[in-house]
């Protein structure tokens, strides 16, 4: 009985230590468990993980998109979800909570229009240009990226969205599939509201641009580790003579940030060097189309077949960054004895993160169409400055001035001033 | 004497407890302060040098992100974000993520200070 009884006392003492460990246990698992991030949105991000003023991209957030929104590389981020997730969710694909953004962009803008007589037209519209745009994007499975968008300014409503298959049936490819826009210029790319729309002049007035949305098909792949990035696609354009647009793209990334977003191996005990915060690269890209002609009375079909190609150069360092572009371009009337018309534009531009929330950027643009009787004169030139201040990651203020300088013999310069408040959540 | 027997016993058990619970912090490597966003590490029992790398961690890192997800990386030898495997091969790669970005207003020798610091914390984390 007594020794019973201590034996009793021993497991009673075992039992307790046990039970100590398990409370301990639980409580430092409890802290791992609460140590974990709670996640925002998809990823958990911040904003400035994939942009530097949105919605212009990092060189992280440009591989992000390029990948069709699947984390790059071999391994998958531990995604966090709102709701929990099934086994069903997961074996359906389906995302557990529903990736949906919103943007809204209000503009104002003061244009003052010099004449040639002296005088000087001024126009203010407040918040004469607002846009809502409700988007979703993400990917199903790392396997297939998606991106729907539906946007409305004014009137006018616009909807638009593709799909993006990675190496499907094991071909070591990406093909995308929608309404896209084709991948020209990286000038492209930035965060200024200059309104102007890089290479994406018209040449003879009233034909469609070449950064034109069109549903069509599109082959792309980052090889070279890292270092080359093609795509190439194909959109019909819904011409009558069922003519389609063609247009291909090449990024070399010669140093820096890989183009799958890998940061360049960079040694901390070597002296610091210029290189040890630079990327550069250089792009190509080309693109040839065919449209009709809409101008008159009937459509002549088929009326132009216009090709342009162009060659960029971008440099970041630290928080410069500097964009050089020059594109050729030709106009073949098809039809009737309008010859050839030729375009030339040269664009710089360069952009400042003076802190993590403020943005300065200049630009100029020189173009040079061969003219058509009674239209705009070339060449043109102008130079603008803007300013972005992030209040917070997700909501910008900017503001800029676009300078038109007159060429000789024409209207004395213009000046225009554009204000914008978006919001993004 | 039986009695006696027992209560050697039951303090026998009450010290190896005692020990259990003192030994455990000093186990567990490293001591977290705060929670969520503000959650940090308690720097009290590092070295001179890592304790003054962890203020400078504290200049540095916080100007964009929070310590959570250097905790989280530390505790569970996986990068948050990335899901990279988090450890001292991996912690150079990191850091030179960091160093260039724009405005980290970093150079590489305060990255190299921080680097160190993260592998002390991985080492530290694994002795748990």
């Amino acid at each position: 009985m007594r020794e019973n009884f201590g034996s009793k006392v021993w497991k009673q003492g075992v039992a307790a230590v046990v039970g100590v460990t398990m409370a301990l246990a639980c409580v430092l698992i409890a802290t791992r468990a609460e140590a974990i991030p709670a996640f925002a949105r998809h990823y958990g991000v911040e904003c400035a993980t994939c942009h530097t003023v949105f919605p212009e991209r990092n060189e992280f957030g440009e591989a992000f998109r390029r990948n069709g929104f699947i984390w790059p590389g071999e391994k998958q981020p531990p995604k966090t979800t709102e709701a929990p997730r099934t086994e069903g969710i997961g074996l359906s694909s389906i995302p557990a909570s529903i990736p949906l953004s919103f943007l809204a962009e209000v503009d104002s803008t003061f244009n003052g229009e010099n004449t040639s007589d002296g005088n000087t037209n001024r126009d203010l519209d407040f918040g004469n240009g607002t846009t809502f745009e409700l988007f979703t994007g993400g990917n199903m499975k790392e396997k297939v990226g998606f991106w729907f968008e539906f946007g409305v300014e004014g009137a006018d409503t616009e909807a638009h969205g593709w799909l993006q298959f990675k190496d499907p049936a094991s071909v070591p490819v990406d093909v995308k599939i929608g309404i896209l826009r084709p991948e020209l210029s990286i000038m492209n790319k930035s965060a200024g509201i200059n309104g102007y729309k890089y290479n994406n002049e018209r040449i003879n007035g009233a034909d469609p641009r070449p950064r034109d949305r069109h549903p069509g098909v599109e082959l792309s792949k980052t090889f070279m580790d890292g270092h080359l990035f093609a795509s190439g696609g194909v959109l019909n354009n819904g011409n009558t003579n069922d003519s389609v647009d063609v247009y291909g793209h090449v990024d070399w990334r010669i140093m820096g940030t890989d183009l799958n977003g890998n940061a360049p191996e960079v040694s901390l005990t070597a002296e610091e060097s210029f290189t040890d915060y630079l990327t550069l690269t250089i792009s190509g890209w080309g693109i040839t189309f065919n449209e009709d002609d809409t101008a008159g009375t009937a459509v002549v079909d088929g009326a132009f077949d216009q090709t342009r190609y162009g060659v960029d150069l971008d440099a970041i360092y630290k928080a410069l960054q500097v964009r050089i572009s020059g594109t050729m371009g030709t106009l073949e009337h098809t039809t009737g004895t309008t010859a050839d018309q030729d375009l030339s534009s040269y664009h710089a531009l360069i952009e400042y993160m003076l802190n993590q929330k403020v943005m300065l950027g200049a630009l100029y643009n020189y173009i040079d169409i061969d003219e058509v009787s009674g239209g705009t004169v070339f060449p043109k030139q102008s130079w603008g400055l803007n300013a972005s201040y992030l209040y917070f990651q997700n909501l910008k203020l900017e503001g800029a001035w676009l300078h038109d300088i007159a060429d000789d013999g024409a209207d004395a310069d213009d000046d225009t001033f554009v204000a914008r408040a978006t919001l993004s959540f | 004497m039986k009695q006696d027997k027992i209560k050697k016993r039951g303090m026998i058990v009450l010290a190896l407890v005692g020990m259990f619970l003192m030994v455990s912090p000093a186990l567990a490597g490293l001591t977290t302060v705060g929670s969520g966003d503000k959650i940090g590490i308690d720097p009290s029992g590092f070295p001179p040098e890592m304790a003054a790398a962890y203020k400078l961690m504290e200049v540095k890192c916080k100007k964009c992100h929070s310590l959570e997800r250097v905790v989280v990386a530390v505790q569970t030898g996986l990068g948050p974000i990335s899901g990279d495997i988090f450890d001292q091969d991996s912690t150079t790669a990191y850091g030179v993520k960091m160093l260039r970005m724009s405005n980290s207003g970093m150079n590489k020798k305060e990255t190299k200070i921080i680097v160190d610091l993260l592998n002390y914390l991985v080492d530290q984390a694994a002795d748990f």
